[in-house]
């Protein structure tokens, strides 16, 4: 990296190359032009200054900016081509901070406009002319990240489903569908602990929104661990969710707003309230997974705000700032069922142990044939009068290791 | 309304060449948004010109002057409490960063007075400022001597100068046309007398000519007189000193 930039003097700081500069970066994708002020020895004012040139603004700074944040949004914004202004401001260490974070780190090419002198470590550097950084071919943007599709699964009950996915499919797919299926389970699990007193709509609007999914398989294994958690909750869903059905047009003054955060968590939040006009209660439920590359909840992303999804991150946790962050790891107690309770309270006493049981008889009817519907499924078994919970369903609950070894 | 120098009254404001050309820049600075300066040596009258244009116009306008070498910092602070009637926050960069976004909400006129007051830095901030693409103001510096000076030394500010009035003494010429309708008192004066007060007291100076008026106003109200005679004029130096 012994030239890491590339230098364009501007002798007399011409406002007309300045003017130029920033028109180019409006037109040129890729391109980003970022002036460095006068007091720029000191690295944080070179970050700042270059995130704000892409649309960061210091009220929606949760932290003193760090090369990562700058790189992220760098790469969220498909930057290929970074011009700093003013070069002449910035010190020797900084200078080495930009080679080692922007150029060697994401591979961005940087020019340096100085005017005046230009800095020692930048002598063996490359220079280029106004004309030849307007015109040169700049390379296409990388292209959208493609989700990678998820393997299909069988559809099985979802006490089922983490034990049949073991079985058919091959390891590295088993393991993704497994912390996906966990992943939906635990959220949905943390939102029913948080929210003890919720009514069968909201708990129903919160399992829509924990079963969303980017295409059907995703969809799929996310709504069986949604399904689980209400199980082991002993609750019955059977009420319809009621989500808002319109979405918002955001116009430019709303993508300025979204732009200035440097979080992308809080960006995003703020993206999706407005795109889904869902409350941050339930979007807290939403996980990196649930976004696509251009969509938020199947909420369409218009393309300006495209980098924002692009600066997530897309692992299994919360997709964005707020109350996220729910006790995942907690899980419901289930009490030993009374005898009005239904098949819902008695499954759910069975899967928090294998050791419970509940007797036949002290059961009422209409419960017991749901439990017998259960056990043709293999999730429930009848023995020596009284009803346990499988091995299949134990583990189908993340209540037990795997009933067989793996083949079998 | 714009006061004269001391207070003087029954004063009318002189259409001077330089005058008009401020007005004429301040016009062409705002239409433009652009960067321009106002500049010589005290008493020629430059910041009742600015001000005098400014009170005819509507736009809204920032006027900071710093009497002592202001740091950054300092000029930072306060063109933030200028703009939001509070001082800057934070961090360096999170000021400048609030100062660009307030910049850019709508058209304004900020005028630096004293502005040989600025070292490089100051006029290097107020130019990183103003050449961000989001701000929407025109940047006028009225300074004293040496101003543009350290204006033209620097390529990257003296490229920027859209409009420069630079102001100097008022001819005998201009004495003679211009004094005589600036205050009653020189009504059909003998233009040998203008011509001596201005060799003793004026210098073709504004500010010299508000303190002569001043003086001699206060003497003819005295002697029971409207007009100046040569006997108040001499009277009039002696008190300001210049009289020999």
């Amino acid at each position: 990296m012994s030239t890491p930039f590339e230098v364009l003097v501007d002798r007399d700081d011409d406002i007309a190359v300045v003017r130029k500069l920033h028109r180019l970066a409006q037109r040129a994708r890729g391109l980003c032009v970022a002036a460095v002020p006068p007091d720029s020895h000191l690295s944080v004012t070179v970050r700042w200054a270059i995130l704000r040139a892409l649309g960061k603004r210091s009220h929606r700074l949760s932290a003193m900016p760090q090369w990562l944040d700058v790189t992220r949004w760098l790469t969220a914004n498909r930057i290929t081509e970074l011009v700093l202004l003013r070069a002449q401001h910035l010190s020797e260490s900084v200078l080495t901070e930009l080679a080692e974070e922007v150029v060697g780190r994401v591979g961005i090419r940087v020019v340096l406009v100085y005017s005046g002198t230009t800095a020692a470590a930048t002598a063996a550097c490359p220079s280029i002319d106004l004309a030849t950084l307007a015109t040169r071919p700049r390379p296409s943007a990388p292209s959208q990240r493609r989700q990678q599709a998820w393997p299909a699964v069988p559809r099985v009950h979802p006490l089922r489903l983490r034990h049949d996915a073991r079985a058919k499919l091959r390891e590295r797919e088993f393991q993704e569908v497994q912390r996906l299926l966990a992943a939906a389970c635990s959220a949905m699990s943390a939102w029913l602990l948080h929210h003890a007193n919720a009514s069968s709509s909201q708990i129903a609007a919160a399992h829509e929104i924990v079963s969303t999914g980017l295409d059907q398989e995703h969809a799929f294994i996310r709504r069986c661990g949604a399904d689980i958690a209400v199980l082991a909750a002993g609750i019955r869903t059977d009420a319809a969710a009621q989500l808002p059905a319109e979405s918002y047009d955001l116009n430019a003054t709303d993508l300025s707003k979204l732009h200035a955060f440097t979080d992308p968590r809080a960006a995003a939040l703020d993206l999706a309230r407005q795109l889904t006009g869902l409350t941050e209660d339930l979007l807290g439920l939403v996980a990196g997974d649930q976004i696509g590359d251009d969509q938020i909840l199947n909420c369409r992303v218009p393309d300006e705000a495209l980098p924002i999804l692009c600066a997530l991150d897309r692992g299994f946790g919360p997709a964005f700032d707020g109350r996220a962050d729910l006790a995942r790891s907690k899980r419901h107690e289930a009490r030993e069922p009374a005898t009005d309770d239904g098949a819902a309270a008695t499954l759910a006493w069975l899967l928090e142990s294998g050791r419970h049981a509940a007797r036949v008889g002290d059961l009422a009817e209409n419960a017991r044939a749901d439990l017998d519907e259960l056990g043709c499924h293999g999730l429930v078994v009848n023995f020596d009068g009284a009803y346990r919970a499988s091995d299949v369903a134990l583990y189908g609950a993340f209540q037990r290791a795997a009933p067989t070894p793996r083949g079998h | 309304m714009i006061r004269h120098h001391l207070g003087l009254q029954d004063a009318s404001v002189l259409a001077t060449r330089h005058l008009l050309l401020t007005r004429q820049a301040i016009a062409d600075l705002v239409d433009a948004e652009a960067m321009g300066a106002i500049v010589g040596s005290a008493g020629l009258g430059k910041t009742f010109a600015i001000g005098h244009t400014l009170q005819a116009r509507n736009e809204p306008v920032i006027s900071l002057t710093f009497e002592a070498r202001p740091t950054m910092r300092l000029v930072a602070d306060r063109l933030m409490h200028a703009l939001t009637g509070a001082p800057g926050k934070g961090t360096r960069f999170a000021m400048t960063d609030q100062l660009l976004s307030a910049l850019s909400e709508r058209t304004r006129l900020i005028v630096i007075g004293e502005a040989q007051n600025l070292n490089r830095d100051c006029f290097e901030y107020l130019r990183h400022l103003h050449d961000d693409p989001g701000t929407r103001f025109s940047l006028m510096f009225d300074g004293g001597d040496g101003c543009w000076e350290i204006l033209a030394r620097e390529p990257m500010l003296r490229s920027r100068i859209y409009r420069r009035v630079a102001f100097t003494p008022l001819t005998d010429a201009d004495v003679l046309a211009l004094i005589p309708t600036y205050h009653p008192i020189y009504a059909d004066i003998d233009p040998e007398l203008l011509i001596l007060i201005n060799d003793k007291a004026g210098n073709g100076r504004m500010r010299n000519w508000a303190a002569f008026t001043a003086t001699a106003t206060s003497i003819c109200r005295t002697a029971g007189s409207d007009r100046v005679s040569e006997a108040i004029a001499r009277a009039a130096l002696t008190q300001l000193g210049t009289g020999r």
